[in-house]
């Protein structure tokens, strides 16, 4: 067990060193957090919109800014010819878990950044159970994380990669997507920590579940 | 006329229900056929 | 083949379910064995559950099976498999538009329109995006290998997923779906009468899909077979 942790590390380090390097997906995605509480912002304008629809616009802008930032995970592989590669030094499970925690750091710190965002610049939305919030926060990033890695693997084989992600994965999130989006209302309308149970424990299963199929299917689409 | 629809409401369905699996039925048998031709001269050539 | 008789066999068979379950009457209290009980809230519109229900079941009957074909192509990477599931996802695609026509109008008439978000609904919705998904990915990849093990990877993806959608969305939103009256503590509230008519729609509808399965079989054999002749020739 421990002495599998080192050639993940590697992968980590591997995928750290070159985002980096290019700054690609960080780039991106900043802007495109921007742009989106920009133009969020002045179709709000003076409105004074719900918490409910709010809560609903904040994981529209993740979800978004996931499927723009994720989907090159494993295309890059393929456009440098790196797949072989990585193929002959490592296994594929290794593989899979060094980008899936890499992705997930990635998706810590976007998600930071667009909740920090968010809450500065729409000063009528507040979050009042910040325990709800950061547990849901914290489960809602790793299930997504998990979904998009495996998604995005599937799409670098197929020939239409950019347009395909998000219908790929929208129907899969969802339901991790509804049950974040439904906390997050509980979260902004100041719930016990203990209302929001059946949603951690939906979230925690669905993660659970998806970790464990993508373990295991991630060999098949890997290989080749 | 609508007083005639909606004394017969269930018969009407009944008799459209009955029609549409009728031609349901028909087309699939027809198929069925059609596929059972198409095997024998694949098998031939 | 001699299955012209069951085929036929089945056609009077779905016919006599039809005829059931619109001509029964409905009564306070059935004494007779061609008599409905009276669901409160329901009356004539309950008759649309020996379809509506069925069509569900053959519905996810038909993800099941393209699940375990996705699965065993993966095993055994036999390109019979991904045939299999490819064409038992579009029957289940197939079967759950035609239960969510039967629902939108059935909720049409109870709830006063066709779309209201119920759980149920949704979780019908997010099923017909997926297998969207699903057919939007199997036209997307050239190889036909690398078509099918993709394919499969998705299609066991979407169906660990499911489960989510099926049982925990609809349970924690409180639903107005009639099936805690139909069906309270998992128990049938159905009286002889009606559960016969039912399980014989559930069997008619079962059988419908396995026949339309191999009909949809044969046809993409075929289309494979002729392709392969025409490249030879």
């Amino acid at each position: 067990m421990f002495r599998s942790i080192g050639p993940v590390l590697a992968v980590m380090r591997k995928e750290f060193r070159s985002e980096l390097r290019t700054r690609y997906a960080l780039n991106a995605l900043f802007m495109f957090v921007v742009t989106t509480l920009a133009i969020i912002l002045f179709a709000i304008g003076n409105e004074n919109a719900s918490s409910e629809v709010l809560s609903g616009v904040l994981w529209i802008i993740i979800f978004f800014s996931t499927m723009s930032g994720l989907s090159r995970t494993f295309i890059t592989e393929e456009e440098r010819g790196t797949g072989p590669t990585l193929q002959l030094l490592t296994r594929p499970l290794t593989i899979f878990i060094g980008k899936f925690i890499f992705n997930t750091v990635l998706l810590f710190a976007i998600n930071l950044l667009t909740v920090a965002l968010y809450l500065l610049l729409l000063t009528n939305y507040q979050i009042r159970s910040y325990d709800i919030f950061i547990t849901i926060m914290a489960l809602g990033t790793v299930g997504l994380s998990a979904t998009s890695t495996i998604l995005a693997a599937i799409v670098a084989k197929a020939n239409t990669k950019g347009t395909l992600y998000p219908v790929l994965s929208f129907p899969l999130l969802l339901p991790l997507l509804l049950s974040v989006i439904n906390a997050t209302k509980m979260a902004a309308d100041g719930a016990r920590f203990l209302d929001a149970l059946g949603e951690y424990q939906v979230l925690i299963s669905y993660s659970v579940v998806i970790f464990t199929a993508s373990v295991l299917l991630f060999e098949f689409i890997w290989k080749d | 006329m609508t007083e005639f629809f909606a004394d017969h409401a269930l018969l009407i369905v009944l008799a459209g229900s009955l029609l549409c699996w009728t031609g349901v039925f028909l087309f699939l048998l027809r198929m069925d056929r059609a596929l059972k031709h198409i095997e024998d001269h694949l098998k031939q050539g | 083949m001699d299955m012209t008789l069951l085929k036929f066999l089945l056609f009077f068979w779905l016919a006599g379910v039809i005829l059931a379950a619109f001509a029964f009457p409905i009564v306070p209290s059935p004494r007779h064995w061609n008599e409905f009980p009276v669901i409160p809230g329901l009356e004539d519109k309950a008759r649309i559950l020996f379809f509506h229900v069925p069509m569900s079941w053959t519905a996810v009957v038909a993800f099941i099976i393209s699940m375990i074909s996705a699965i065993r192509y993966l095993v055994r990477k036999n390109g019979n498999d991904d045939i299999v599931s490819a064409a038992s996802a579009g029957l289940g695609l197939l079967f759950c538009v035609l239960a969510t026509v039967t629902g939108s109008l059935w909720a049409k008439f109870n709830w006063g329109s066709f779309w209201n978000w119920d759980p149920r609904e949704t979780s019908i919705a997010i099923l017909l995006l997926i297998y969207g998904a699903y057919f939007a990915l199997r036209s997307a990849i050239d190889g036909e290998e690398k078509r099918a093990m993709l394919c499969a990877v998705y299609a066991i993806l979407a169906g660990v997923t499911m489960p989510f959608f099926i049982f925990i969305v609809p349970r924690i939103v409180a639903s107005l779906h009639p099936e805690p009256i139909v069906n309270s503590q998992g128990k049938i509230h159905m009286n002889p009468t009606m559960l016969t008519v039912f399980l014989a729609s559930l069997a008619g509808f079962t059988a419908l899909y396995f026949w339309m399965l191999r009909l949809r079989i044969r046809t993409m054999k075929a289309e494979i077979l002729s392709l392969a002749r025409a490249d030879a020739a």
